[in-house]
């Protein structure tokens, strides 16, 4: 490697002086590659470039230091014969790269000294890196944290997902509403995407079946009719920290067969000649922003059976470098489904066993049985994917006659394992007798993987006990938990580099891989100092975050109040709509009680509606009807402020989670499964207001009773009203002050929108069905609320609770989910590079 | 097309056999198939087969076996023989990787 004395020497590389200010070797190194790429990319010298384009030159620079280590890291896993993990999803909620490469490969410290400089603002340049936003929200974000950590352990693991041309779509609110626009994050490229032609894939799809018989006289059926996509590969490197080990989430972008039907094109029709090739390159032009896909939407499914197809294709093509007989694939590969959208894989790998590779029915049931796992996502019934039969027949006949006879064979064994129960097997079947019949994907998943798991304790307990009971029955070695985690990396050391910094000092840098380590801090918490400093840290991101809000919503907010963040996708079972209760509630108490609340509140919102969700928009507008009442209303005297900020992302959440204070995490006990911005948030210091539901339960379990701040029914009081049919919200209307007079102050338009009984149907809604039990919880939640008030104006006491949050939660880093999967399921281990 | 010892082997010049070109290798090899049932179609200059290219070849041998013959494919590459598969074709009609070793299976 050239030394600074080296170069400095020299007066200058490729003629081009080193400035002055940069001087440590590992800053000269990083310059000189940066400059390079700016002369390359940009035709520029770095001197000339603009802040958008400095981003990219820094960010190939990074490319070129990961891309020796990719290589490396794939000798090594080839070398020590380990076996490898395919994780399949719908869905990688990457963000931003660039920020959490450089800290990964060791380069931020270099990077601000090249920038500085330069007189360059590296902050700038690194907010300008567009979100890789692939998916919707916790599922997809998971995805993402696994990667990283599966990097971080040495372990062979590998992301398969869709290159969505167009993901996540941009929030923008116009007079409270929110308005969906079209996201491009690949309109300039992305310096990290590598694209693999070589190893494209072709992908068939439509068709029918011809019912032959094959030369021995047996039944053959003959998949003839598809038309064929093809699917481009796009490596999207995953470094660990420290740098060591370099993975990588393979990216697939659907391509026309043939780029142009010449036939057509030769006759003069272009536009004919063209048409086929814009249906197929539409399979991944857009991310379903919903995780409620309606059923039936045929480009769904394509995209489900796409990404399936690629996946097994590539799986399949990797096994065959090194082994020969498809009996050993479990030896050599375990694939991780998240959640139902991959399911189809289970069929898709039977077809390739059987149709390609030749295997009798029985021994590749037995491969495909061992190779996959299944993580379950969901509680509620109603979101258990399925597939109209039609549907599939339509789009995958061969794969319907693989699920048929897997069905056919299960039910036989569920017969003779429970004689006499029609019933049951009507539930566990993998085909819903309705009309039209469906294709259950969540049996499907289940009946085939030696593994499924929930994601949280209480949500895996329910997954056997009441969401798929009959499977728990009859298979309860396959049911166990994986509580979910959060990468420490993105979500502490980089969005939160004060109190990262904090950490290293008081702990040593170890935490950054090994969170246990920051348990040191506990002690600390009784050390006034240590107390001051981590406030001072606090202090800075809130004021980091009022700035942003300044910015963004012209609004000023005291970065001394209670900074209190509900950010999370805009769903009923999340109720946002109760926080909003108590936010009202707090406003009447102001303006017409005359009180003063215990502490100045700054009431944070974010999040996304499903465009199709005629209710979660609705709370969208409310919630800026509700923030402009109280905003502009001088007689909160400034003890109440509410703010929605627009277009949550991944880059977002990493400038509102460290500025937090208190932590929203209110869903209806029994809806959430895990929730992971709970443990973001613990991780940066804030205390949670929650209900007992999710990972809610195993934080408190952690974090003590007295550092949480625990409200509302329980899973099992839920579950006794709703099966009694005892709950009646209008009697608590008509009962609980708080409710009737929030709920009157909503009906009769307190808040307007120039829309008389705009928001009547909130009234209407919660005092009839109130499905999420909003107004049973109410009275318990704002008397909570008070008491959080009340314990922020102890600050000191405030800020030792927070440093608990902290030091206690270590048990939901990502890293510990990982090496629980790799341990119980996957059999995966780690293959760190020698030392020396 | 040469035939060796009553088994015609036809070779196909293009290099794709698709729904552009489906209809035309069809009727000739259906009109084939009447006069010389014994029939071994060549796929070695092949690269691309779809679907319909794999419905040609059943129907083909379809016409073969009415007349008393069958038809056998030889020298399938790569990304054909992945079609091939797929479509299960091998379990209906015989893949010979090399046109001698067809010719053989005709004459056990």
């Amino acid at each position: 490697m050239v030394t600074a004395s080296q170069i400095n020497s020299s007066a200058a590389v490729n003629g081009e002086p080193i400035p002055q200010p940069i001087h440590s070797p590992e800053a000269v190194n990083l310059l000189n590659y940066v400059r390079a790429h700016a002369r390359r990319e940009f035709a520029r010298p770095l001197e000339h470039l603009d802040p958008s384009e400095r981003w990219r030159a820094l960010a190939l620079a990074v490319r070129d230091r990961m891309m020796d280590q990719l290589v490396h890291t794939g000798e090594r896993y080839t070398a020590a014969k380990g076996k490898f993990l395919a994780y399949l999803s719908m869905e990688f909620l990457v963000g931003r790269s660039l920020s959490n490469n450089l800290r990964n490969m060791g380069l931020f410290e270099a990077a601000k000294e090249v920038f500085a400089g330069l007189n360059f603002d590296l902050a700038e340049s690194l907010e300008l890196e567009p979100d890789a936003a692939l998916g919707n929200g916790g599922l997809g974000r998971l995805a993402a944290c696994f990667l990283d950590s599966l990097a971080t352990l040495d372990m062979p693991g590998y992301g398969y997902g869709i290159n969505y041309e167009y993901g996540m779509f941009r929030q923008e609110v116009v007079d409270g509403a929110q308005r969906e626009k079209p996201e491009n994050w690949l309109t300039f490229g992305s310096p990290w995407l590598i694209q693999r032609p070589s190893e494209r894939v072709h992908v068939p799809v439509y068709g029918h079946i011809e019912h032959g018989v094959d030369q021995a006289g047996g039944y053959n059926p003959m998949w003839l009719g598809w038309k064929v996509l093809v699917g481009v590969p796009y490596d999207l490197p995953i470094v660990g920290y420290g740098g060591k080990s370099v993975n990588y989430l393979r990216l697939y972008s659907a391509r026309s067969a043939n780029e142009l039907d010449m036939e057509f094109f030769n006759s003069g029709d272009y536009l004919r000649a063209v048409e086929s090739e814009i249906v197929s390159e539409t399979v991944t032009k857009v991310l379903y922003p919903s995780d409620a896909v309606p059923q039936g939407r045929e480009l769904r499914l394509i995209q489900e059976y796409f990404l399936v197809a690629c996946a097994i294709r590539d799986i399949v093509r990797r096994f065959l470098l090194h082994q020969t007989s498809f009996e050993t694939l479990p030896d050599h590969l375990a694939v991780q489904l998240n959640d139902t959208h991959p399911a189809l894989a289970v069929a898709e790998l039977m077809r390739y066993l059987v149709d390609e590779a030749g295997l009798v029915w029985e021994a590749a049931w037995d491969v495909v049985t061992k190779v996959f796992g299944y993580t379950n996502h969901t509680l509620m019934p109603e979101a258990l994917e399925k597939w109209p039969v039609p549907l599939l027949e339509k789009v995958l006949p061969r794969h319907l006659q693989i699920i048929y006879e897997i069905n056919r064979r299960f039910l036989e064994h569920v017969a003779t394992v429970c004689p006499g129960d029609p019933a049951r097997l009507a539930r566990m079947s993998l085909i819903e007798e309705a009309n039209p019949k469906w294709v259950r994907m969540a049996n499907l998943a289940i009946v085939g993987s030696h593994s499924v798991n929930g994601v949280a304790q209480l949500h895996s307990r329910l997954v056997a006990t009441q969401l798929v009971p009959d499977f728990a029955q009859l298979w309860p070695e396959k049911f166990n938990n994986k509580t979910n985690g959060v990468t420490p990396r993105r979500w502490l050391l980089d969005s939160n580099p004060g109190l990262a910094s904090l950490l290293t000092r008081s702990v040593g840098p170890g935490w950054v891989t090994d969170m246990g380590l920051v348990r040191g801090i506990e002690p600390l918490a009784d050390d006034a100092g240590f107390r001051e400093e981590f406030r001072r840290v606090k202090r800075a991101n809130k004021e980091r975050l009022a700035t942003l809000i300044r910015n963004k919503l012209r609004l000023t907010v005291d970065p001394t109040a209670l900074f209190d963040a509900q950010v999370k996708r805009i769903h009923e079972y999340k109720r946002q709509l109760l926080n909003l209760l108590n936010v009202i509630h707090l406003y009447l108490m102001l303006v017409e009680d005359g009180k003063e609340l215990p502490a100045p509140r700054v009431v944070i919102f974010a999040g996304k509606a499903a465009p199709g969700y005629w209710v979660a928009k609705q709370i969208i507008r409310l919630i800026h009807a509700v923030a402009r009442e109280v905003n502009r209303d001088p007689r909160t005297r400034g003890f109440l402020k509410v703010v929605f900020l627009p277009d949550y992302r991944v880059s977002l959440a990493e400038t509102i989670i460290p500025a937090a204070d208190l932590s929203e995490q209110i869903s209806t006990a029994g809806t959430e499964a895990s929730g992971t911005s709970c443990m973001k948030f613990a991780f940066n210091g804030a205390l949670t207001i929650g209900t007992m539901d999710g990972a809610n339960i195993e934080i408190r379990r952690d974090v003590g009773d007295d550092n949480i701040f625990v409200f509302g029914l329980r899973t099992e009081e839920i579950e006794d009203l709703r099966r009694r049919g005892a709950y009646h919200p209008f009697d608590y209307y008509q009962h609980q002050p708080v409710a009737r007079r929030v709920l009157d102050a909503i009906k009769n338009d307190r808040f307007p929108v120039g829309q008389p009984g705009a928001f009547r149907w909130v009234f209407d809604s919660l005092t009839s069905e109130d499905r999420y039990f909003h107004l049973a919880d109410l009275e318990d939640y704002t008397t909570t609320q008070l008491r959080v008030a009340t314990a922020y104006c102890d600050r000191e006491e405030w800020a030792r609770k927070a440093i608990l949050n902290v030091a206690r939660t270590s048990e939901f880093s990502s890293d510990r989910t990982i090496r629980q999967y790799a341990d119980e399921i996957w059999n995966l281990r780690s293959i760190p590079p020698q030392e020396g | 097309m040469e035939t060796v010892g009553g088994v015609t082997v036809v070779e196909l010049l293009g290099d794709s056999l698709d729904a552009t070109n489906a209809d035309g290798i069809s009727e000739q090899l259906t009109h084939l198939a009447a006069r010389h049932p014994k029939l071994i179609v060549d796929l070695g200059r092949l690269v691309f087969l779809d679907s319909s290219g794999c419905g040609v070849l059943v129907t083909a041998q379809k016409r073969c076996r009415e007349a008393g013959g069958d038809l056998r494919i030889c020298q399938p590459t790569g990304r054909v023989k992945t079609v091939i598969d797929i479509a299960r074709l091998g379990r209906v009609m015989g893949i010979y990787p090399s046109c001698e070793q067809a010719i053989a299976s005709f004459n056990p």
